[in-house]
């Protein structure tokens, strides 16, 4: 993992003005960046910019205490952040008021995205694993299955983006919508935010977004939808 | 519904957040079962079954589908298949998602082995077969081969 990454660090203006060496670290993973923040105690933020996607670390006396990226909070923006492989870092003395969200160790975080990152090469090298289930979400997970597909509607059915073989996804998603509502408004219930089906190891989450659009991603792989899942709140 | 299957059904309600549950006869949706606030009646509920089996039925996979999971506002609906039937559970999004799964399945472990009474067999001709009845042409009695025979 960290051969392939590339990692810039910016200070900040006013850090280059004080005391202290202004840095260009070519080569550096920002899993390095974590545990060297760690281990040294430090209380700052860190802002990282990687393909028009934005994250925030943030530490608090050594302990990564924060972290955010799209919809993404606390673990699971960790994890997602050290599968960017390259991209500019700015750092930012003192940390923001923000609470605790990261529940794991650095230690821990770290391992496990090395475990997701081993695994998706692995599943990459022998089944043609899709690139990225990111062009039909733009914020959804990269699938670490082959049978992971992902599909982007308009409420009225029209697909907009997808990834992988996702016309019968599209359809079920589709049908599934418009039972759901009905569902939920003969029982006088709130509005419809989603719905997970289980079919075998088989996972589908339909997602209806509040812009009205319809996020469907159906995978094997539990990685895969856990960020759909936690978006509709199940 | 006999009582024990609705102290079955009764006993969900000791996990915090669930608000009630009913059961549906799968392949029809035919409402067996309640124990539900009164304010959603069975013409709601007999209205909801069908399309809730149906939603059962529509990912084409290997496997059927085994539970669903619906979320609305403060509130869902989770659906678990059992053998001839479907619990589906109302609940405040609040609740422990592991606690309702562990209650879910407790008590479709008792409700699985229900034999659920079958629906009234309905005594008119389905709309299918009586036109089939009247296009079909009358039956005649012919002589072949030296034989008497209906055609």
């Amino acid at each position: 993992m960290a051969s392939e990454n590339n990692v810039r660090l910016i200070a900040p203006a006013e850090a280059r003005a004080s005391a202290g060496f202004t840095a260009r670290l070519m080569g550096v993973t920002l899993a390095d960046l974590i545990q060297m923040k760690c281990m040294s105690g430090a209380t700052e933020s860190i802002r990282i910019l990687s393909a028009g996607k934005l994250g925030m670390l943030q530490f608090l006396k050594g302990h990564l205490s924060h972290a955010a990226t799209g919809d993404l909070l606390g673990d699971r923006a960790v994890l997602e952040l050290l599968h960017w492989r390259t991209g500019d870092c700015e750092l930012f003395a003192g940390a923001l008021p923000l609470g605790s969200l990261v529940r794991r160790s650095w230690q821990s975080l770290l391992l496990g995205a090395a475990q997701e990152s081993d695994e998706r090469a692995r599943l990459r090298d022998g089944s043609g694993v899709h690139e990225s289930l990111a062009d039909a979400g733009g914020e959804t997970p990269t699938p670490v299955r082959a049978r992971a597909v992902s599909v982007r509607m308009s409420r009225d059915g029209q697909v907009l983006r997808s990834v992988g073989a996702a016309e019968d996804l599209a359809a079920t998603s589709a049908y599934a919508l418009h039972m759901a509502i009905y569902i939920g408004e003969s029982l006088g219930l709130d509005a419809f935010k989603g719905c997970e089906f289980r079919a075998g190891d088989l996972r589908t989450v339909v997602v209806l977004e509040a812009s009205g659009e319809v996020l469907a991603v159906q995978s094997e792989a539990e990685a895969d939808v856990v960020e759909a899942r936690v978006r509709i709140g199940l | 519904m006999d009582s024990g299957s609705l102290e079955a059904l009764r006993s969900l309600r000791d996990i915090k957040g669930i608000q009630g549950s009913f059961v549906v006869r799968a392949g029809s949706g035919e409402l067996l079962g309640r124990d539900l606030p009164a304010v959603i009646d069975d013409v709601v509920l007999s209205g909801v079954g069908p399309r809730i089996d149906r939603l059962l039925t529509i990912v084409d996979s290997p496997n059927p589908t085994e539970a669903i999971a619906l979320r609305f506002g403060e509130q869902r609906l989770d659906v678990k298949r059992m053998g001839t039937a479907h619990l589906c559970v109302l609940a405040e999004a609040a609740v422990s998602p592991p606690a309702l799964r562990m209650a879910m399945k407790l008590v479709s472990r008792k409700l699985d082995g229900h034999a659920w009474a079958s629906p009234p067999v309905s005594t008119e001709v389905a709309p299918a077969q009586a036109t089939r009845a009247t296009t079909e042409p009358p039956k005649r009695t012919v002589q072949f081969r030296g034989r008497t025979t209906t055609i």
